[in-house]
């Protein structure tokens, strides 16, 4: 489309610029920025009951040890589908020539598709190092909320956004163990525990 | 298919009784007109071939899991652009071409006749794995001098073993890269791919930023890891005697420091050890 686009070279670019679909394997499958049915985490927001228990739920969990060792962006991927032409492609097409370029220079490690072709709705498709697959429609947005969107993208782990059990975790929920009869009784051969002033008197009360 | 409707109403007008009563007076009367459908039929057309399919499709399917397909032959796919997001995502710029090479499994290259690219490929795990080994060795001690040998040993396999390697090479996205005529990957083939990666950083940028490598994505579950379950202590006393002799200390000496129950089901004893 233009060719600022290509001077980047993480952002890629659809040769035959329309129409044409981006086939990895032999037999053409249509689909430039959609992901297969399989690949969608599907969670189910039925509104089965009105319980906790009904909605899908998830602990608190962080991907790649983040935090603990260096921190890494967790998207490796977004593809943007927008048509040339249409109405509402416009912010779409709008952020392709003035803004994609800025955030694939930012996020180095984010591959950027760009895959113009005829659609309706303009989509962009960010998926995660962790399998994980996002698609938000862009129809009518404009540059700046296109923006918003992919750095929301960019900042997320690809972890289902579903609700949190508790805002904290732990691998360790106890350190005591189990109880046994002389759990917080006093040692009493213990030669220290013994010299120690202070026992007798905690042992009063 | 609306003809098809027209005919079955006019042969059997008894089966669909809630049809408004205008209509089945015009029919009865033969004249030319059309009726209005009841109910309407949709401009989409009425699927009744639908809900019958989806159950077909379901029965015929049932209990079988659906084919993982490689990303790469996913659409939007190019290795070179994904590469370079690779290695910008583990700051090594300068690896691209060792890290192709990691990349590409013995058994995909062997088709192709390249002996050497084998070879380098082999050189470039053995490079890693004797990296990570001896970097995970010197850092363990300097955190936890007394630790016997064998638990050292047992750390370290726990921390450079497939499990553990295999969310590694998933969670950096080395996973989709790989080029090798298995699918799905086994996790020993993930646990080399880290080791070969580990190889080609240290070959292009020094051990330095591969040592890096490992402490950040590799050491990071010691901080959880329980010692005693990946390290089985067959005799744990004998075990003690050794430590303490190498110390120089005399052999440990127990007491009995207390019991309960002794004549129950479910006795306890507690004995001490002191030096």
């Amino acid at each position: 489309m233009s060719m600022n686009v290509q001077d980047s070279p993480q952002v890629w670019m659809d040769p035959s610029s329309c129409e044409r679909t981006i086939t990895g394997g032999e037999g053409g499958t249509d689909l430039a920025g959609p992901i297969s049915g399989s690949d969608i985490s599907c969670i189910s927001f039925h509104p089965r009951g009105m319980t906790g228990r009904a909605t899908a739920s998830r602990f608190l969990q962080s991907v790649l040890h983040n935090g603990l060792g260096r921190y890494v962006c967790q998207l490796s991927r977004i593809s943007l589908v927008f048509s040339k032409g249409s109405q509402t492609s416009r912010g779409v097409r709008d952020y392709v020539e003035n803004h994609v370029v800025d955030f694939a220079k930012k996020h180095q490690g984010t591959v950027v598709y760009i895959c113009p072709r005829r659609c309706h709705v303009p989509k962009v498709t960010a998926e995660y190092l962790n399998g994980g697959t996002k698609v938000v429609a862009l129809n009518s947005k404009s540059a700046e909320e296109i923006a918003q969107v992919i750095t929301l993208m960019a900042n997320q782990s690809g972890l289902d956004v579903i609700r949190i059990r508790k805002p904290f975790h732990t691998k360790h929920p106890s350190i005591q163990g189990l109880w046994q009869p002389f759990v917080n009784k006093r040692s009493e051969i213990g030669p220290r525990i013994a010299e120690w002033k202070g026992a007798q008197s905690i042992e009063d009360q | 298919m609306a003809a098809f409707r027209r005919v079955v109403r006019s042969v059997s007008p008894l089966v669909s009784s809630h049809r408004p009563v205008l209509s089945q007076l015009l029919r009865t009367m033969s004249l030319d007109v059309q009726p209005e459908p009841w109910p309407p039929v949709p401009a989409w057309g009425r699927k009744r071939w639908l809900r019958a399919w989806v159950s077909k499709e379901r029965h015929l399917n049932r209990g079988k899991v659906p084919i993982e397909v490689p990303r790469s032959q996913k659409p939007n796919w190019d290795y070179d652009a994904e590469l370079l997001a690779f290695t910008s995502r583990l700051g090594e710029k300068d690896a691209r071409q060792l890290l192709r090479l990691a990349f590409s499994k013995q058994s995909y290259s062997g088709n192709e006749g390249g002996g050497e690219q084998c070879l380098e490929g082999t050189q470039l795990l053995e490079e890693g794995k004797r990296l990570a080994v001896a970097f995970l060795n010197r850092v363990i001690v300097e955190w936890m001098p007394a630790l016997p040998d064998s638990a050292l040993e047992a750390l370290t396999e726990a921390l450079l073993g497939d499990e553990a390697l295999a969310k590694v090479a998933c969670d950096l996205g080395m996973a989709e890269l790989i080029v090798d005529a298995e699918f799905p990957f086994s996790k020993s083939t993930l646990r080399s791919t880290v080791f070969s990666v580990l190889g080609a950083i240290a070959r292009s940028g020094g051990s330095d930023r591969a040592e890096l490598f490992v402490r950040d994505f590799v050491l990071p579950p010691l901080s959880w890891m329980d010692l005693f379950e990946v390290w089985s202590v067959e005799d744990p006393m004998a075990v003690l005697v050794q430590e303490m002799a190498k110390c120089g200390d005399a052999p440990p000496e127990t007491r009995l420091t207390r019991h309960t129950g002794i004549h129950t089901l479910l006795p306890i004893y507690f004995v001490g050890i002191y030096r």
